[in-house]
């Protein structure tokens, strides 16, 4: 293949395949073309290239009324319309906002629940015209503080700080579906008939008789079973899992990874209690970041596998450290949110 | 529609994260009427773009409902600069390719690839040109995101050039110069077969 001379003669090549040429375009190809046998040839691989790519056209097109339809009523749609109708009235000194009635879909209830000294909660509830009650979900996210809740069910919920679940007002008679962001625990009123699912990052755990902890950390999610036992989907892996052991899925579609749970520290925003059993300390350090909000340094390889076991509770974060820094006679320094342990 | 923009960077496609409280506001307080203009506008483009990818059309639609519901979600916090169209042909590019990776979907690709080939492999003409079209399916997916998607309107939706740069947010320059570089990179990966076929036609001339 001969190296091209002219670089801009590639676009004017493809304006002449295409028709956008102008005639003194054409002129320029032409006499290029004829100017050379190699050059006449790559205009001809051009035009055999393009002519092939026609044959990668998909056949038929699909029809967006119904595309649409499917997209109105699919689950994902549904719940990012809960969340974001929830999401809203995040924002500080925000009202309710209820879609106007020009809108083809009308918020039909809403509650705003303040509940002091718990944390905030809000709950809003949307519906659509169309599809009538049973599409109707809840939101439910928490701030600052966990809460615990029941389901319609009776399935026993604890979320987590930031954390967020929605769920039907009424669930399918086939499954229970709600989807997760952040952190919760499930104690499943089990129903063999109609089985519970957790949906996250794409993941699906389906209870089978069980208590367990679901968990979103950067995409990738953790499946903790305490009791009973779970099916973990993601794309087509399915792994199933009983009590202490845990399922980490890196990313959606993803291959499930099971492994024995080792430590009940993950437990600490329902127990309000950090049990640590020969725990290292980069772990406790992590644990205690994410519940206090902190960021918590370990300067030095040697001392983050140092182990401890100990039970912290309803302690504040001053004296857990204190504790902490005196076992293992580490020194510690505090600037605001950021905490560095070193030797 | 044309007033709708989104933050023209290289953040976008899947990881997009732009913090910017923007406009985008129709979608929000003027809602789901909007969205539903939006949805049906852009549909048919989006899916055979996702299926050119993919060659699989339930696959495709699930890419681009992906796509809207990202869309949707984060439509207060998203800046569009350029073009909303640019922006959506963006993401089904990044999402499909995402998929695509998925070792699932590229095991389901690889025998569709491999079912062709056997069905064909009696034929030797039918067989270059299935090689052909493979080829040309793999070396489509190694362009780059802007280039690639400049190619599939011109190819696939038989967009003019002006229309293309008009969706895009593009000069027309600029899509001129990408449609060359495509069809250079094209020829550049098919050589060897663009050859076979070649002597294939003159011997059956």
């Amino acid at each position: 293949m001969k190296t091209n001379p002219n670089p801009d003669i590639d676009r004017l090549l493809v304006k002449c395949l295409l028709g956008e040429a102008t005639a003194e375009e054409h002129a320029q190809v032409a006499a290029w073309t004829a100017a050379d046998q190699e050059h006449l040839r790559y205009f001809e691989d051009f035009r055999r290239v393009w002519e092939e790519s026609r044959r990668l056209a998909p056949a038929g097109a699909m029809d967006e009324n119904a595309a649409w339809e499917r997209f109105r009523q699919s689950e994902r749609f549904q719940e990012a319309r809960a969340e974001k109708f929830s999401a809203q009235e995040q924002e500080p000194g925000g009202r309710l906002r209820i879609p106007g009635p020009r809108e083809k879909w009308a918020l039909v209830a809403a509650a705003l629940i303040l509940l002091a000294g718990i944390g905030t909660l809000w709950l809003v509830s949307s519906r659509s015209m169309k599809g009538g009650n049973d599409n109707s979900l809840l939101a439910v996210k928490t701030q600052a503080l966990t809460r615990t809740d029941t389901l319609p069910d009776g399935t026993q919920v604890t979320l987590n700080a930031y954390s967020s679940l929605v769920f039907p007002q009424r669930f399918r008679n086939d499954a229970r579906l709600v989807t997760l962001k952040g952190e919760g625990f499930f104690q499943v009123v089990h129903h063999t008939q109609q089985p519970f699912i957790v949906r996250m990052n794409g993941v699906t755990i389906r209870d089978l008789g069980t208590s367990f902890n679901v968990k979103s950390r950067n995409g990738a999610t953790e499946v903790i079973v305490e009791t009973g036992e779970v099916e973990v989907v993601s794309g087509s892996y399915h792994v199933k899992a009983g009590a202490g052991e845990r399922v980490d899925v890196p990313d959606s579609l993803t291959k499930p990874l099971k492994t024995p749970s080792v430590d009940e520290l993950y437990q600490y925003y329902r127990t309000k209690e950090f049990v640590c059993r020969k725990t290292p300390l980069w772990k406790l350090a992590e644990v205690l970041s994410e519940a206090y909000h902190v960021h918590i340094v370990i300067e030095g390889e040697s001392i983050r596998e140092l182990p401890l076991t100990t039970t912290f509770s309803n302690e504040d974060l001053d004296s857990i450290l204190n504790i902490v820094t005196q076992t293992f006679g580490l020194t510690l320094e505090r600037n605001g949110q950021e905490i560095t342990m070193k030797q | 529609m044309e007033a709708i923009r989104i933050f023209n960077s290289p953040l976008q496609g899947t990881g997009m994260e732009i913090r910017k409280p923007g406009p985008l506001k129709q979608l929000n307080a003027a809602g789901d009427q909007v969205f539903e203009q939006l949805f049906k506008t852009h549909f048919r483009g989006l899916h055979t773009y996702a299926c050119t990818i993919l060659r699989d059309s339930h696959l495709a639609e699930e890419i681009v409902q992906t796509v809207f519901v990202r869309l949707y979600e984060r439509s207060d916090r998203v800046y569009i600069e350029s073009s909303l169209e640019a922006y959506l042909y963006r993401s089904v590019y990044y999402e499909s390719l995402n998929h695509r990776k998925h070792e699932k979907i590229k095991s389901r690709y690889l025998s569709f690839a491999a079912r062709h080939i056997d069905q064909t492999s009696t034929i030797e003409q039918g067989s270059s040109y299935r090689e052909l079209e493979i080829r040309l399916q793999k070396a489509l997916e190694e362009l780059p995101e802007q280039c690639r998607t400049i190619f599939q309107l011109s190819r696939f939706e038989g967009l003019k050039y002006r229309e293309i740069a008009h969706r895009l947010g593009l000069s027309v320059k600029t899509v001129e110069n990408q449609m060359g570089k495509a069809l250079r990179v094209l020829r550049g990966k098919l050589l060897t077969f663009l050859s076979v076929i070649l002597i294939l036609l003159y011997t059956i001339k």
